[in-house]
């Protein structure tokens, strides 16, 4: 019993009056409780590296601590031998890495302004990735391999550009190598300044704009396609038998993962049973949009499109595509039918036929019906297809790129200065008028860029 | 498959949200101001956070880290009062008691021996029970009873309300 005369019964029975956090509070604390994890995790890694020096060398350790997703994350930044790193950082190349020390390696992370380095020379670029779909989105990065010559294996290199592709600076990557069946990363994609992915077959996650990165666990599958709005990730987990640079090929087994961005951890989306190991009996593919950063799509090996809220929740089986994903090119992405996601869900089916290209464009409000909008003969074979919320959308073929002003209806075909050979792999629309192309010929060096819509293309060096 | 579980970083969310405000404000109760409170609260979650995967009683932890945050924060402000003192040569040696004042009774809990401050703050005014504040302290229960019979026997004693 307590004394409301007695000052100490009094004091203890006063009510604790709760102090809501300051806004920003538990993102501060979150970077600062990582940060003092690495730094913990780079003093016994680098005391490690101290020991095992003595009897091995350094790419030794390197190739151990690659075998291992799961061990001291931190390795992303900390531990592999300078004269892995050095150069695919940016900035770094033309130097001695091997007698640099482990602690002296460039960190270097996506700014709007620059990292104060040049991305590395003869850069082949696989993948780009803008911030934001807004007008003011002039911050983006490309993945890519450096050289030759690249000191090591591990020539995965970032560079970074805050003005929409008209200059480049480096960016710490992920210490890892080109695609190699399941090893090595390919694609790219950042939802901010700070929260990225590099991803193809590997997986790994930076939330500091590019320093660290650290590696998540697959659970022994290769990560096929990813996409992110908001803080969170979804990304197609396959099982595949595809080697060398093929990695997303052979694949027969698929599965839908989600992530928060600046976790560690991903978990199997919530989807009707049968889809929650999508199984082909031919090797096939997945492709995932987000549409207005709210909703998802999932095109399925069977044509089934899976949809669900980006912010969490079960995703459902809402209706079938009207043709079926092919196997995967090597981005990753599906032959055959190309996925977007824009003012309304547009499939560009391949109905080729003898020795002409032909897609048919097909339009859906939430992917439960489609309606044919478009037919367009191509001089390639379509590889990847984007779209903006304003009714823009261009398709990239294997011979040029094509675009549409009208939600798909029709089509042209853009003007592109020095149009690379074998087209391209990939394209982004970013807003109204921005978009983002990757040549299939990584060796080019260059993206190609447009500010007016799609209609005429221009090619972007990656140099600083 | 069965190695997956749930996010960390929505139970970290979660956990932050359900217990920040509480222990922010049973900071702000043994200290001087709302920053200070704020600011050891935080260093409290950064502290777990770094460890979060390891812990099996996050609760515990963070209001043990928070209990010897403030403790940090009594002695460096305690050492600042002292040379103050010198300083000005003022005022006198000894806290002046006056019951009005919440701050006092938290100068006398500040003023207890550390062994009896803990086990304290930790069950009568953080709400563990005895059993917890044992395993947080790693002392048996029953030193954990003794402990907080004498301190609040101190505490009424210095108050001159008698034990």
């Amino acid at each position: 019993m307590t004394n409301q005369h007695d000052p100490v019964d009094a004091w203890l029975e006063r009510e604790v009056a709760p102090l809501l956090p300051p806004p920003g509070s538990l993102d501060r604390i979150r970077r600062t409780a990582r940060r003092r994890k690495r730094n913990r995790a780079m003093v016994t890694v680098a005391g490690c590296a101290v020991v095992v020096a003595a009897a091995v060398s350094a790419p030794q350790l390197a190739s151990a601590l690659r075998a291992q997703p799961s061990g001291p994350r931190p390795v992303a930044g900390g531990s592999a031998p300078p004269s892995a790193r050095a150069t695919p950082s940016g900035g770094a190349s033309g130097q001695s890495a091997g007698a640099r020390p482990l602690q002296t390696v460039q960190r270097t992370r996506l700014s709007t302004t620059t990292s104060g380095t040049v991305p590395p020379p003869h850069f082949r670029p696989t993948s780009v990735t803008f911030v934001g779909t807004g007008s003011n989105s002039v911050v983006g990065a490309v993945i890519g391999q450096a050289g030759p010559p690249c000191a090591t294996s591990d020539c995965t290199s970032l560079a970074g550009t805050s003005n929409y592709g008209s200059s480049w600076y480096g960016v710490s990557a992920p210490v890892a190598p080109a695609p190699d069946a399941s090893t090595g990363v390919s694609q790219l994609r950042f939802v901010s300044l700070t929260d990225g992915w590099a991803f193809g077959p590997a997986l790994w996650e930076t939330s500091d704009g590019g320093w660290p990165w650290q590696r998540e666990d697959t659970y022994g599958l290769r990560v096929t396609d990813l996409e992110a709005a908001g803080q969170r990730a979804f990304a197609v987990f396959a099982s595949c038998s595809g080697t060398g640079a093929q990695y997303a090929s052979g694949c027969t087994s698929f599965s839908l993962y989600t992530s928060a961005a600046g976790s560690t951890t991903w978990t199997p989306v919530a989807v009707p049973a049968a889809f929650a190991h999508m199984t082909s009996g031919t090797p096939s593919a997945a492709t995932l949009v987000i549409s207005g950063g709210t909703t998802g799509y999932l095109l399925t090996p069977s044509g089934e499109v899976l949809s669900g809220p980006v912010a969490g929740g079960a995703w459902t089986a809402v209706g079938k595509a009207p043709c079926l994903p092919g196997q995967a090119q090597a981005s990753g992405q599906p032959a055959d039918a190309q996925l977007a996601a824009g003012s309304s869900l547009l499939l560009a089916c391949d109905t080729a036929s003898g020795t002409s290209y032909q897609s048919t464009i097909y339009s859906s409000v939430n992917g439960a019906s489609w309606k044919q909008v478009a037919v367009v003969p191509t001089a390639g074979a379509a590889t990847s297809l984007a779209g903006t919320s304003t009714g823009q959308f261009a398709l990239a073929t294997t011979a040029g790129i094509y675009y549409s002003q009208d939600s798909g209806s029709t089509w042209q075909a853009s003007r592109i200065t020095s149009s690379p050979p074998g087209g391209f792999s990939y394209v982004g629309l970013t807003n109204t008028t921005q978009g983002v192309a990757i040549p299939a010929d990584a060796a080019l060096g260059e993206i190609f860029v447009t500010r007016d819509g799609g209609l005429a293309w221009t090619a972007a060096a990656i140099t600083g | 498959m069965a190695r997956l579980r749930t996010s960390d970083h929505e139970a970290v969310e979660e956990f932050f949200h359900a217990c920040y405000p509480r222990l922010a404000g049973w900071v702000r109760r043994l200290v001087d101001d709302d920053d200070t409170a704020h600011e050891i609260a935080s260093e409290a979650f950064t502290r777990l956070l770094s460890r979060w995967s390891g812990l099996d009683n996050p609760h515990s932890y963070l209001y043990m880290i928070a209990t010897n945050l403030v403790r940090d924060h009594w002695r460096k402000t305690g050492r600042e009062r002292t040379a103050y003192r010198v300083m000005t040569a003022a005022g006198p040696s000894e806290l002046t008691y006056q019951p009005a004042q919440d701050v006092d009774v938290r100068a006398l809990i500040e003023a207890l021996p550390e062994r009896l401050r803990s086990a304290f703050l930790l069950h009568y005014y953080a709400g563990f029970g005895v059993k917890e504040v044992a395993v947080m302290l790693g002392r048996p229960e029953g030193t954990i009873k003794a402990d907080l019979f004498h301190a609040r026997a101190r505490l009424k004693t210095a108050l001159g309300v008698g034990p």
